[in-house]
């Protein structure tokens, strides 16, 4: 202690500070690399981008400022990106982690043969979105697809799954849930597992209820892995991109022309990158306050042990 | 009046090991009873068993006399302190201390009031409003007590609750925890592992190893009177040093030199010990043998001289400073009502003396 005193006392501040920030970059530079080629630069080139007219190889061409944004949000086919994008969140996300809260608070049983249901309710894991795209495809076939005999077996009319404008956002939603449930899963029987079990016990002898030991233990000692799960399946959700390629290619009529989906058919189909590039500004901006926003909110609910 | 009586005890996981084998004991109204014995040795399982967070394999429990083998934890009417406290990280401590007394039915104005008895009696007023991550060790525990005091079971349940704090407080909350029992008058269970808690604070303790019982007494008595060698080498600290000794004729050989009287004595080859504090200094009397000192422990109030004895390490724990030099010869003298002998299969206690009754002393205690 005494040397280190010495050495601060010897050195000025400035200097001191300076030697150890080179220090510390120095540790950090392999992942500031990573980051700068891969998530940096892009990050910055689309902003870039976003302001300018460019060919279609994406070489600037004008600067026209503003001018994206502002007809971006005078275009109703950009708004109903939006909305579709919104719609779809709110789709996934709430029941999505729900149905993983469920599945998990059952999971947390010790029971017999539990792990095979832990194997199972995670599996979805290791799908790639493609091939459960494509299982769901199956599902969704309007003659020959499981979706179909099992509502006909209700004594319901075939439904056009994909192809109806009102259903098919709801039917891509569907398979979202699925996919992402098992990751959810995953992550919160991890959360369950750190608590304590003397609590429940303490519980059990003072003699609370099933239902008030999940509200007053579980959900708050869950609170941190939840606003997590939360999170992750946030930025997840506003950037689908695979299932809506596959199953419905953002038709029809555009309900499921998610942003990302927009995005991608602007650049890569239409060749407008400057717009595409202000749309994925706009979606930068959007998934960032949202995030900001929740961990506002979180701070004051989430309790961290 | 019984609070507590066990009877037949078996628990086994899987049907296979046994964890507590045939486990009977009972506990009366208002004592301090300590469960001691070694990690594994199933204490807290016959613990969570008596709280009914475990079931029984075989075997009835009667508490207040009425059965509650098969009873759920909120109906046997107990509390219960744990080695982690169970403090709930996001509720205050006051939340903490009347968690669960909303289901007795008890109005808010009265558990405000118990909780604040209860903080006053342990000295937490000031801490009320504050979350568990904000306090010591040593107020967690306070908080864990309180919720036992609030609830006003007339059972407490402990297991090992003060082996999370460093040696001083835990000698300060022993007293504490043993002044609160006495004060509320409530019925304690208390699992530990380290026998300085046990024969401080219980009224009576039993001996636990291997999941069977091995010695139920008074703390003293356990100690003066070990019946077998277990409970001799677990109770007492420095533990009771043991030899093998052969009969020859009528004589109990221990070393080349010291032999005991044996006369009418039916037993072979024995086991003999003898206490660190029992082996004194022979400083006029001639010694009952002498030994070469291996190694010295000077404590302040005491000494540890070790010495080799047919080979085991012995310990001699005189009071006071001694200063010897490695590999001096030391006199040492034993009182021969002060050697203990024990069968060497079994382990089980040679004696003629006689215990004094149980039941005396608990009359003398309540």
């Amino acid at each position: 202690m005494i040397a280190v005193k010495d050495q601060i006392r010897v050195r000025p501040k400035s200097k001191r500070r300076f030697s150890t920030l080179l220090e510390g970059l120095l540790y950090l530079l392999p992942s500031i690399l990573l980051f700068a080629v891969f998530l940096f630069y892009p990050m910055f080139k689309t902003i870039y981008l976003s302001l300018f007219l460019t060919d279609a190889q994406g070489n600037t061409q004008t600067f026209v400022g503003l001018e994206h944004y502002i007809q971006l949000f005078q275009s109703t086919s950009f708004l109903s990106s939006l909305k579709a994008t919104v719609l779809f969140v709110l789709y996934t996300v709430p029941a999505g982690v729900l149905l993983a809260l469920g599945l998990a608070l059952l999971a947390n049983q010790k029971l017999k043969g539990i792990g095979f249901f832990r194997t199972i309710f995670s599996s979805t894991m290791g799908m790639s979105v493609a091939a459960s795209s494509v299982i769901w495809l199956f599902i969704y076939n309007p003659t020959i697809g499981i979706a179909n005999t099992i509502i006909k077996t209700f004594g319901m009319t075939e439904m056009q799954w994909l192809l109806n404008p009102d259903t098919a956002l709801l039917s891509v939603a569907l398979p979202t849930i699925w996919m992402n449930t098992g990751f959810s899963f995953l992550i919160l029987l991890g959360g369950l597992h750190n608590i304590d079990s003397s609590l429940y016990e303490s519980g059990k002898i003072a003699g609370v209820g099933d239902f008030y030991s999940l509200r007053k233990i579980t959900l708050p000692l869950l609170s941190p892995t939840l606003l997590f799960i939360v999170t992750v399946s946030l930025i997840n959700s506003f950037q689908t991109f695979g299932q809506i390629d596959i199953l419905t290619k953002g038709g029809p009529m555009e309900s499921t022309n998610v942003i990302v989906y927009s995005i991608f058919k602007d650049a890569f189909v239409n060749f407008n990158i400057g717009s595409a590039s202000a749309q994925a500004v706009i979606l930068f901006t959007f998934i960032l306050a949202v995030t900001i926003l929740q961990f506002k909110w979180g701070e004051k609910k989430v309790h961290y042990q | 009046m019984k609070a507590i009586d066990v009877r037949n005890i078996n628990k086994a996981y899987h049907g296979e090991a046994m964890v507590l084998e045939d486990v009977s004991f009972e506990v009366q109204e208002g004592e301090f009873f300590a469960i001691v014995g070694p990690s594994g040795c199933g204490k807290s399982t016959l613990l969570r068993i008596i709280a009914g967070l475990e079931n029984v394999s075989a075997g009835t429990l009667y508490m207040n006399g009425e059965d509650m083998v098969n009873s759920r934890p909120n109906e046997r009417q107990i509390s219960m302190v744990f080695q982690n406290y169970a403090l709930f990280p996001h509720m205050t401590v006051a939340e903490n201390i009347v968690f669960g007394l909303h289901v007795k039915k008890i109005s808010k104005q009265q558990q405000k009031q118990r909780c604040l008895e209860a903080a006053r009696l342990l000295g937490l007023e000031q801490l009320l409003d504050r979350k568990p991550r904000e306090l010591s060790g040593g107020q967690r525990q306070r908080v864990a007590l309180g919720r036992a005091i609030a609830s006003e079971a007339p059972i407490c349940l402990m297991d090992e609750p003060l082996s999370n704090l460093d040696a001083k407080l835990r000698s300060k909350m022993r007293a504490e925890v043993r002044q609160i029992q006495r004060r509320l008058g409530m019925s304690m269970i208390y699992v530990t592992h380290d026998q300085v808690e046990a024969m401080t604070m219980a009224d009576r303790i039993m001996v636990l190893n291997e999941g069977s019982i091995q010695q139920i007494g008074r703390p003293l008595d356990v100690y003066n009177y070990p019946q077998n060698q277990f409970v001799a080498t677990f109770i007492g600290s420095p533990p009771m040093n043991m030899t093998k000794a052969t009969l020859n004729g009528q004589h109990i050989q221990l070393t080349d030199g010291w032999q005991v009287a044996a006369s009418g004595w039916e037993e072979g080859d024995v086991c003999a010990g003898v206490r660190p504090e029992h082996l004194t200094y022979a400083a006029e009397e001639p010694p009952t043998f002498t030994a070469a000192v291996e190694h010295i422990e000077i404590l302040g109030t005491e000494t540890l001289l070790m010495f080799r004895m047919n080979g085991e390490l012995w310990i001699a724990k005189w009071p006071g400073q001694w200063d010897f030099q490695e590999g001096e010869e030391i006199p040492l003298k034993v009182d021969e009502e002060h050697i203990h002998f024990f069968q060497p299969g079994t382990g089980r206690r040679i004696d003629k003396r006689v215990l004094p009754a149980d039941e005396m002393y608990m009359e003398a205690a309540l």
